[in-house]
């Protein structure tokens, strides 16, 4: 049994008949549990959607709690990471087709009601009209000449997505080193004597990161006579500014770590346990 | 003494400090005159000897979570990086979880490997792409067994089919794991994979970042880590090379030294215009 | 780690702590309601709201961008309830999200929070927005709408990355009061820059339990501190036998320590 499911749900090689009969069968049965998910009663939903959740995360639980290998006999669960793995990526596609539709239809209806900037809307979609054909001719025929021009659609695909998209998102982010500066200009007041001892680190750390700053203290020698390590080598610098991150701020990160961890178990457990109760995971479904 | 002058070094239009930035940058980036030394940091001579420690009958597998936004930080790290694993002649193997990953990694990959004479599925594979949404399960079935979770490379070819893949089973045929990230994805392979395994793991990511991992580099489950753009211009000098991550670190110095002087202007007029208040009450 | 028995002393210490966290939970939910001290940061959360409502301007929420996930429930949890305060008041809200489940999700949340607070005509389709799935986009689009909508008061919680100083930034510059809370230690430092407050670490979590009353979040941070409790032993008893090691090299006492130390050692 296990066999046959393997194969069944198991990757298809090349793209052909059973390829395109599996890409079918699974649209239908996924649309048939859809189907019988909604004919279920009120009062079993929210049963059935914390049941899934639980048998979810307990294949994960499972597959971990129990040994890799014990005798002759190795773990029952690992060998189906990988199908699961791409069950969960299936499922998560399934989202795309909402944000699409609920972009596209906000911003239609901006141009028809000709809200307030309107005209952006109309550049949006223009703009994704024309990432999502010539994304689509770049991968399906690169060599097609647009409007029977010298040009390819691989041709105006580079210039939109290489040329356009790329540098736009470096120019964004490229954008925070000048927002950084505006910032700590107007922010970094010594107005205590704790932020004395920060901006005093703060100053240690940033020289020991660059040149000018290594090159203020690099006339301490980093060996003594004899070619034995020079004790007084730990005030460069850079020195100065690892010992800062290791001793300092490690223990400081680690503290926060321990504590952002064990809320994420927390909300984890939670989720899986369907322990949530309020708002949003109260309501009838 | 006029307070009015302390009160306008606390507040200098944003616009000026941008313009006096841009030009510091410029002067940085296209004065071939500029060189300043270049000291690099434990941390990347860390991540030198650990990609000269690899051992070349293993695999080195080069993760990428990094795009086009991160590109002024990573492309200059992955640049470094392929440059000293290919010197090495070290077979290596590529995967991304950003979906624009794998067309900037091969931007930087491609021309190297030319110049190298690196061979495709002979000395080097591309794994593709995968959601980060499913990243944590991915990573875990990765680390038991490769050929059945990968299945393909980038262009839908099985990935038994090539040389480079022969005999690699699971990590335990992994020589050094790499990954290159504008985003927190290091606890995951640290926990999932690398504790496991005891493979070395090496990261390179942005700046920003940095002070979140020195915690792993204490307990010695990092090997080493390039610190951005810093980062590849020390990992550059190691390599005796000079590309634009070299001329960045100069930038980067002068940039620095700009926001260092602001910070001490402000500061200077905020005493200074309290004293002048103070002493005007008196 | 891989499986439990790669390493049990670490298997058995997170059972310990899911245990612990559990107990917590049902705890609060089936015999006492825990009470915690009111985090700082929160006081800043009605003074933002008011300031809004009085100058006619919107209240922007942004749910981090790492799409739908723990963190960002968390944050959904609290703009639930500041949602209700501004619905209370008669203003509007705007809340752009990364990603499309998440936007189904806060639209839900948003759309109960103003009907509970008596005002559901105040909330507008397109309110609760899908912006786009690329980080820097998301940040350009956030930001457009700050400056166009002139918001007054903006609230970033969630996981942010490299483009939380550009929503800090724009807010300061159009005048918004903002109130700031990440699980990205790394983004901090740029929100305490540019933001009014701000929730560190896993105090955002304690603000969701404190915002709401609500007895699974209440004991769910009990039965994080108890594991914290924990935690702190483990490490003040393993500094000791890692000290006492120095001491002691050879027998019984020397062996028992060596074990120890080697109990929760990184990369088991």
């Amino acid at each position: 049994m296990g066999h046959f499911l393997h194969n069944f749900f198991g990757p298809v090689a090349h793209r052909n008949g059973v390829y395109y009969e599996k890409l079918v069968f699974g649209f239908l049965l996924v649309f048939a549990l859809l189907g019988i998910l909604q004919l279920a009663p009120r009062r079993w939903r929210k049963t059935i959607i914390a049941l899934v959740t639980f048998v979810g995360g307990l294949y994960y639980l499972a597959e971990f709690l129990y040994p890799y290998q014990t005798g002759p006999h190795k773990n029952p669960f690992t060998p189906y990471l990988d199908f699961v793995t791409n069950a969960s990526a299936v499922i998560t596609a399934f989202a795309i087709g909402v944000g699409t539709f609920s972009l596209l239809s906000l911003h239609a209806r901006n141009i028809v009601r000709r809200r307030g900037s309107w005209g952006n809307s109309i550049v949006l979609l223009a703009s994704f009209v024309a990432m999502t054909v010539f994304g689509l001719l770049n991968e399906y025929a690169p060599h097609l000449r647009v409007f029977h021009s010298k040009v390819t659609s691989a041709q105006v695909y580079n210039v939109l997505f290489m040329g356009g998209y790329t540098n736009l998102t470096s120019a964004m982010f490229a954008v925070i080193a000048f927002y950084i500066a505006s910032a700590a200009y107007r922010a970094f007041r010594i107005r205590s004597a704790e932020a004395g001892l920060l901006m005093a680190a703060a100053l240690i750390v940033m020289l020991g990161s660059v040149s000018f700053g290594t090159v203020l203290t690099s006339w301490i020698s980093l060996t003594g006579p004899h070619g034995v390590e020079n004790p007084m080598a730990n005030f460069r610098i850079e020195n100065i500014a690892q010992w800062l991150m290791m001793q300092v701020n490690s223990p400081a990160q680690r503290g926060i770590l321990f504590g952002l961890n064990l809320g994420w178990i927390a909300v984890s457990l939670r989720l899986w346990l369907s322990l949530e109760r309020g708002s949003y995971f109260d309501t009838e479904i | 003494m006029n307070p009015g002058i302390w009160q306008r070094a606390q507040t200098i239009d944003r616009r000026v400090i941008y313009v006096i930035l841009l030009l510091f940058i410029f002067v940085a980036l296209f004065d071939k005159h500029l060189k300043l030394p270049i000291i690099p940091a434990k941390q990347t001579i860390d991540f030198y000897n650990a990609v000269q420690a690899a051992p070349s009958d293993k695999l080195v597998l080069v993760s990428g979570q990094w795009s086009p936004s991160t590109r002024g930080e990573n492309q200059w790290q992955a640049q470094a990086i392929f440059t000293h694993l290919m010197r090495r002649r070290l077979k290596f193997a590529m995967i991304g979880f950003d979906p624009q990953n794998d067309q900037v990694t091969r931007a930087v990959v491609e021309p190297l490997a030319k110049q190298y004479h690196y061979v495709y599925g002979v000395d080097y594979i591309d794994w593709g792409f995968r959601p980060y949404g499913v990243f944590p399960q991915f990573i875990k079935s990765l680390a038991n067994d490769i050929p059945g979770t990968v299945i393909k490379d980038r262009d839908d070819r099985p990935i038994g089919s090539f040389p480079i893949m022969r005999g690699v089973k699971n990590f335990q045929d992994i020589g050094l794991l790499i990954e290159i990230t504008g985003s927190g994805t290091a606890e995951f392979w640290m926990g999932l994979v690398q504790g496991a395994h005891k493979t070395p793991f090496a990261l390179a990511c942005t700046a920003v970042m940095a002070p979140t991992y020195y915690p792993y580099l204490d307990s010695g489950q990092l090997v080493g880590m390039l610190t951005g753009i810093k980062g590849a211009g020390d990992y550059e000098g190691l390599l005796d090379t000079s590309t634009f991550g070299t001329r960045a670190t100069g930038a980067l110095s002068l940039v620095y030294a700009l926001i260092i002087l602001l910070i001490a202007l402000g500061n200077f007029g905020y005493y200074m215009s309290k004293f002048a208040e103070r002493k005007k009450a008196t | 780690m891989q499986h439990a028995s790669d390493s049990w002393p670490v298997a058995a210490l997170t059972l310990l702590i899911c245990a612990t966290i559990v107990g917590g939970v049902l705890s609060a939910q089936h015999w006492r309601l825990p009470s915690i001290r009111r985090i700082a940061g929160l006081n800043a959360i009605d003074e933002a709201v008011g300031r809004a409502t009085e100058m006619g301007r919107p209240v922007l929420m942004v749910p981090g961008l790492i799409g739908f996930d723990v963190v960002t429930l968390q944050a959904l949890a609290i703009f639930s309830e500041i949602a209700r305060s501004v619905a209370r008041l008669g203003n509007k809200i705007i809340l752009p999200t990364i990603d499309p489940v998440v936007q189904g999700v806060a639209e839900e949340t948003m759309r109960d929070a103003f009907a509970e607070a008596g005002r559901p005509d105040l909330l507008e389709e397109g309110d609760v927005r899908y912006l786009t799935t690329q980080q820097f986009a998301f940040a350009s689009g956030v930001a457009g709408i700050l400056v166009r909508e002139k918001v007054a008061a903006s609230f970033l919680f969630g996981a942010f990355y490299a483009e939380s100083l550009i929503f800090a930034e724009v807010g300061h510059q159009v005048g918004a009061v903002q109130v700031a809370g990440t699980t990205e230690t790394h983004q901090i430092p740029f929100f305490i820059a540019a933001c009014d407050y701000v929730i560190i670490g896993d105090e955002f979590y304690a603000a969701a339990s404190y915002i709401s009353k609500n007895p699974t979040l209440l004991g769910s941070i009990i039965g994080q501190d108890y594991c914290k409790v924990i935690l702190l032993a483990i490490v003040v008893l393993g500094c000791l036998a890692q000290t006492l090691l120095q001491h002691w090299h050879a027998g019984l006492v020397a062996h028992l320590l060596q074990h120890a130390v080697g109990l929760f050692r990184a990369g088991h």
